[in-house]
């Protein structure tokens, strides 16, 4: 508790201090706050991220203090409260060197061969602590890194860094194209052998056409496990009226893990990121370790709005998920065109999954098919704005068998600043369909209301009350599970 | 709720009245690349030209993100004469990062395109959902950050551009008399030299 204490009077000094001080420096701040209580569980939950930073001409400090009163369950069911500074560095930005040492992210490439990042939404936080040196010239860039990652959570009381990442990055460009190359030693533990990555990539663009492509190799120090190797290509061509895009995968064996399986490369999964909620409760996770498979799309720009025809498939290598392939194929329109109507969004999506149907008896594979409709509209009104977006998906489960859902939203936008939500889904399942879904909560209606509001010129917030489905929330192929919820949620975020 | 539980209560209400008294920040160093994979320092490319700039972030899996685009470019005309220019960061991840050009082009969206893959840019500005815009002046520093397009948003940034323009037209003014003075000064010197 003193050091909460301590990191509240930290904050409010500097907050006072940034407010006082010349123009030699200046303090930033930003504070999200979490609350919630589920009235079923009877849990309330408390998070904080608290961000300061210090800003100079051409420097910067900065620290992360956060604190879990517990964490959300999504992170997991019995973690104890914990608080700390999670993040800390100092960074000196010179004309084309820049300098980072404590905590830091990096991209490397397309992600294939390293890729720390944060994303809270999805309780994903793999940064580095140590130090980045990146360079930069007209026709060349260079990076150097070393650092080590988080063991576990960082939402944990148990804050340890065990994994140590070094490597490098390099770029050219000449012309219209343009080479790049990466490598990546990683040190674990109490283990001798080092783990070893390296990829190329090369990419060329003129005029409408552009072509990527990028391979990495990676050695591994486990006995059973053979040299990985993923490759990536796409291509596209961009013209006025359409426009072409294809991409091909293929990744063995190259999944980057830490000791404790913390993902630190996301080679691109080839599928799209979709918005609807119905559509992103059920995507394929990207497995760097197997799979194959492409993606392809085409659109279209006509008076009568524009069109995506979009496929993709993804299979698996070695055969497993019992060698079927994920499939999906959507057709997307927008149009501005509709008399009354501001906007039209509509979707329709068939996709099929493996799903493993065998339980404790051992995996047996069978195939979930949905096909969803999406109707998106923005209606302007003599004040405001009115959202309603309808998704209706049909089910039909070699397991579970056939079942129907819908999921209502309607919003209301006022110019004053704030929007109200009301949000609706019903499912016509059985009780059995239920139980086999994973649903533990016997319920076939979900409501909940939402109002956000900017509050003033650094504030905002969001007020929820209602209950919320179990489900996926997925995004760029990496997935969380997001329990049931049923009671009320507020967020706060503030920025100065 | 415990005196624990509360205490980051009490350290956001504590940052809520400190609010007022934060000075305007600056904008960090940070780095976007464009649709051909060059790297470019945001604060560079701000200072090409000489009025305010909105960065507006966003992503192809966003909808209000694209429901908002066409009202920015109304804003954008309607301020353009000020020097305010629209500047456009995709964070899509490296996942979907090769679709944005197709995108940009079916969606006719005008503005200059950066991308954000690892969302460090994005961030490093505050923000943790898109849409999210940050209205930066013409000197640099971050007005004004908010996530989503609004009515009222518009009359803030409205109000922050013709702040900023008073402030560069008294400046240039300043600067125009400090000149004028420098001449006179000079023109003192000449004669005395020409005694």
């Amino acid at each position: 508790m003193i050091r909460t204490a301590a990191a509240t009077a930290l904050a409010a000094a500097l907050v006072l201090a940034g407010g006082a001080a010349a123009q030699d420096f200046c303090l930033t701040a930003q504070n999200q706050l979490e609350a919630s209580r589920d009235t079923v569980e009877e849990r309330d939950i408390i998070e904080d991220w608290l961000d300061l930073g210090l800003l100079g001409e051409g420097w910067a400090l900065g620290l992360r203090y956060s604190s879990f009163s517990p964490p959300d369950p999504v992170v997991s069911d019995d973690l104890e409260a914990s608080e700390g500074i999670t993040h800390r560095y100092a960074e000196l930005d010179l004309d084309d060197t820049r300098l980072r040492v404590g905590t830091f992210t990096r991209l490397m490439g397309r992600g294939l061969v390293f890729r720390s990042y944060e994303n809270r939404d999805l309780r994903v936080d793999t940064n580095l602590d140590g130090l980045l040196v990146e360079h930069y010239a007209d026709d060349w860039e260079a990076a150097l890194l070393t650092g080590r990652t988080e063991s576990g959570q960082l939402e944990t009381g148990d804050r340890r860094r065990a994994d140590r990442f070094s490597g490098g990055d390099v770029g050219v460009s000449r012309g219209p194209l343009r080479l790049g190359a990466s490598f990546l030693s990683l040190e674990r533990p109490d283990q001798a052998a080092r783990p070893e990555i390296m990829g190329l990539r090369a990419s060329f663009g003129h005029g409408p056409l552009q072509l990527d492509w990028e391979g990495a190799r990676l050695l591994h120090d486990e006995p059973d496990r053979d040299e990985g190797r993923g490759h990536v290509l796409e291509g596209s061509y961009v013209s006025d009226r359409f426009s072409l895009y294809a991409g091909y995968k293929r990744y063995r064996e190259v999944a980057l893990l830490t000791l404790d399986r913390k993902l630190m490369n996301q080679p691109p999964a080839l599928i799209h990121d979709q918005r609807a909620t119905l559509l992103n409760r059920h995507p394929h996770e990207l497995d760097p370790d197997d799979e194959e498979g492409l993606l392809a799309d085409l659109s279209l720009t006509t008076p009568a709005g524009s069109f995506l025809v979009s496929y993709a498939t993804t299979k698996s290598i070695a055969g497993a998920r019992g060698g079927g392939d994920y499939r999906e194929a959507f057709l997307e329109w927008d149009t501005d065109g509709l008399p009354a109507l501001e906007h039209l969004h509509a979707i329709v999506d068939f996709q099929k999954l493996p799903v493993d149907a065998g339980g404790l008896a051992g995996p047996r594979w069978e195939w979930d098919h949905y096909l969803t409709l999406v109707l998106d509209t923005r209606l302007a009104l003599p004040r405001g704005e009115l959202v309603a977006i309808w998704e209706h998906q049909h089910k039909n489960g070699e397991l579970v068998g056939e079942y129907d859902d819908e999921f209502l939203t309607l919003e209301y936008e006022d110019p004053a600043g704030w929007t109200l939500s009301v949000i609706g889904e019903t499912v016509n399942w059985t009780r059995e369909q239920q139980l086999l879904e994973g649903q533990q909560r016997d319920r076939d209606v979900w409501l909940g209301a939402q109002v956000a509001a900017t509050l003033g010129e650094r504030h905002e917030a969001r007020l929820f009350a209602g209950q919320r489905r179990a489900g996926n929330i997925c995004i760029g192929g990496v997935c969380r599970y997001e329990p049931a919820f049923d009671g009320v949620e507020l967020v706060l975020v503030s920025r100065f | 709720m415990s005196i624990r539980r509360s205490l980051p209560l009490a350290a956001a209400a504590l940052l809520l009245a400190a609010g007022a008294l934060a000075a305007p920040r600056k904008l960090p160093p940070v780095n976007v690349t464009d649709l051909s994979g060059e790297r470019v320092k945001l604060h560079e490319l701000l200072a090409e030209g000489e009025g305010p700039v909105l960065v507006n972030f966003w992503a192809t899996w966003c909808k209000p993100c694209l429901a908002e685009m066409p009202k920015l470019a109304e804003f954008a005309a309607e301020w353009e004469d000020a020097g305010l220019r629209v500047v456009s960061v995709s964070i899509d991840d490296p996942r979907s990062q090769k679709q944005v050009k197709p995108f940009v082009k079916r969606h006719k969206i005008d503005f200059p395109v950066y991308l954000d893959p690892n969302q460090e840019a994005h961030r490093k500005l505050g923000g943790r959902a898109v849409p999210y815009n940050v209205l930066v002046s013409a000197a640099g520093e971050v007005l004004r950050c908010s996530a989503g397009y609004r009515a009222k948003d518009a009359e803030a940034w409205a109000e922050l551009i013709r702040a900023d323009l008073a402030e560069r037209t008294a400046a240039a003014q300043a600067a125009a008399a400090v000149g004028d003075t420098a001449v006179i000064d000079d023109g003192g010197a000449a004669e005395e030299a020409d005694d």
